[in-house]
């Protein structure tokens, strides 16, 4: 019983999920779980593997091997009803150029037993959409609103976003997330976003998915990372002590008199090992998610290339 | 699938296609309207209608009958093939499939939708084509005569209309047959252009197969018979077998279409 009530409690789950293309290993034994009520952001740089991951999740690719549950079904046993509970925005948008912006919405209706159309009104009026506009005339922040308002207006219990700013501008961008966060809030639905934008993970996300070249580096809450992560720095004077070896020291910055180490695990033990080198006065400073972010990844290519 | 589902895709299907389905129709009876045009608008070749004899206007008719089935088998079918392939490789070109299979829809459905819409599209523009012709040549003579009196080719015009309405159920089943293969060729190829060629390949290809054999038969539905009629034996009868084994190609290859779409992952 216990059991199934923790399968319950997720609205995403991937065990050992994997996708070639011919040769190519796109996506390699990922793991992911996906809490429900709670904000996911897939954090990678292009070419990552975060779209390969989102387009097995809406059905659009077959696995190459692994498993994959959606609010508590597996995907391949009935995608249909799945879809009726989960929303998917794409990266490119995809929508009939030729239909009108009321037109996208009553044709999108027609598919959805729960759709809102108080909500899908509101949020209408609250995206400044002109009904009577084709679609292949909105401008590139138009047509990603009228993608979330299509989304949100059949209130699926799952939004899985696929690279959601991505050419949008700051203005548009900014505007688009906190739609977003102001949603969620109100009705605590599940979201999964992937995005190579640390600040708008940062800013929206409960919890984040590091991957890079397929393979995922770290999954695990903001505010956990925040804590146990620890940016170092401290004055060199001259000699550049060796701290790489260092047990959690993830990334080294040389700078002209100073040295700044990304740490993970930061304690007492970090702290004697880095005076055992020659390190005197560390001060410990706070770490964003883009720290962490470029530190895991150039440390996993500089295992991969055996530096 | 409810019935708000069905509405919306037909809706769709129809706004999607309403144009090419007119520019197709219109493509259809280009080649006639010219002629038309020559006929009512040249003195030197207008006649009299009331001077001709049963058998010159059936004559008429008749040509008119197997000049338009040439051009249905041959360039028709082409344009057959450029209408069919580009109502699934488009979507998929240009991704606005994706639309769809966001929806809670089986993918068995859209493909169905698509289907069915082109086919009735095309069939009944390829096989309503012979009869609209008919009726077109004898509006032209009618036109185009000096003094007109139906009653002397009604009787004839019948006969070649129950002529034409034969003619037509062949078409439409030739039609949906090439229709459905390249139907085909365009949920196998992602870009519309790879299945435009591989469509026109493969009706050359048929042609080069079946050539011989659709040419005899134009051929000798256009020469004269000792009687000095011209020789209609393929609208005279229609035969269940072939139209049967015809119907059951189109089904065969509709669920190779189906089998092909099921597999398709959308990259």
């Amino acid at each position: 019983m216990k059991s199934e009530n923790q399968i319950n409690d997720y609205a995403v789950e991937i065990e050992n999920l994997g996708r070639n293309f011919g040769k190519f290993e796109a996506v390699k034994s990922v793991d992911l779980k996906v809490l429900k009520g709670t904000v996911f952001g897939l954090l990678g740089v292009n070419g990552a593997g975060k779209s390969t991951i989102i387009k097995m999740l809406v059905g659009h690719l077959r696995p190459t091997y692994g498993r994959i549950r959606i609010l508590g079904r597996p995907l391949e046993e009935d995608p249909i009803e799945i879809r009726k509970r989960v929303a998917y925005v794409s990266e490119n948008r995809y929508l009939y150029e030729w239909m009108t912006v009321a037109e996208s919405l009553r044709f999108t209706r027609a598919f959805h037993a729960n759709w809102d159309d108080a909500k899908a009104a509101s949020l209408l009026k609250r995206f400044s959409l002109p009904p009577e506009k084709k679609v292949k005339q909105l401008s590139r922040g138009n047509r990603a609103r009228l993608c979330l308002l299509l989304a949100l207006s059949f209130n699926p219990e799952l939004i899985i976003l696929d690279e959601p700013t991505s050419g949008l501008d700051p203005i548009v961008r900014r505007d688009f997330i906190e739609n977003i966060v102001s949603e969620i809030s109100e009705e605590g639905k599940t979201v999964l976003f992937s995005s190579h934008i640390v600040e708008e993970v940062e800013r929206v996300a409960d919890y984040v998915g590091i991957i890079n070249e397929g393979e995922m580096l770290m999954v695990s809450s903001i505010d956990e990372i925040k804590g146990s992560y620890k940016r170092v720095r401290y004055a060199t004077n001259g000699t550049r002590p060796e701290v790489a070896s260092v047990p959690g020291v993830l990334a080294v910055e040389n700078g002209r008199h100073e040295q700044v180490l990304t740490v993970h695990g930061w304690g007492d033990e970090t702290m004697l090992a880095l005076a055992a080198r020659g390190v005197a006065n560390p001060e410990v400073l706070p770490i964003s998610l883009e720290d962490i972010f470029v530190s895991k990844v150039r440390a996993e290519r500089e295992r991969r290339a055996g530096l | 699938m409810t019935k708000a589902m069905i509405k919306a895709m037909l809706w769709k299907e129809w706004r999607e296609t309403r144009w090419k389905w007119l520019a197709f129709a219109v493509a259809f009876h280009l080649p006639l309207f010219l002629a038309g045009l020559v006929i009512t608008l040249q003195e030197s070749v207008q006649f009299d209608l009331q001077a001709m004899s049963d058998p010159i206007a059936g004559q008429v008719l008749e040509v008119a009958l197997v000049a338009q089935s040439a051009f249905l088998i041959t360039a028709g079918l082409f344009l057959l093939a450029f209408f069919a392939v580009g109502s699934v490789g488009a979507e998929l070109d240009n991704h606005s499939m994706f639309f769809i299979f966001e929806r809670p829809v089986k993918r068995w459905n859209v493909l169905l939708f698509k289907y069915a819409v082109g086919a009735v599209q095309a069939t009944t523009c390829v096989g309503l084509s012979l009869i609209t012709t008919l009726s077109f040549v004898y509006a032209v003579m009618v036109a185009g005569s000096t003094h007109v009196t139906l009653e002397g080719s009604w009787s004839t015009f019948t006969n070649v209309v129950a002529n034409g309405t034969r003619g037509t159920v062949w078409t439409m089943v030739i039609g949906l047959m090439v229709y459905s293969a390249t139907f085909l060729f365009s949920v196998v190829f992602e870009k519309w252009w790879i299945a435009v060629i591989a469509g026109a390949i493969s009706l050359v290809g048929m042609f080069y197969y079946f050539g011989g054999i659709l040419f005899d038969l134009i051929i000798s539905a256009a020469t004269r018979d000792k009687g000095g009629d011209v020789n209609l034996d393929l609208y005279g009868r229609l035969d269940p077998v072939p139209i049967l084994i015809m119907l059951m190609v189109s089904t065969g290859l509709y669920f190779a279409s189906q089998y092909v779409f099921a597999r398709k992952e959308m990259k």
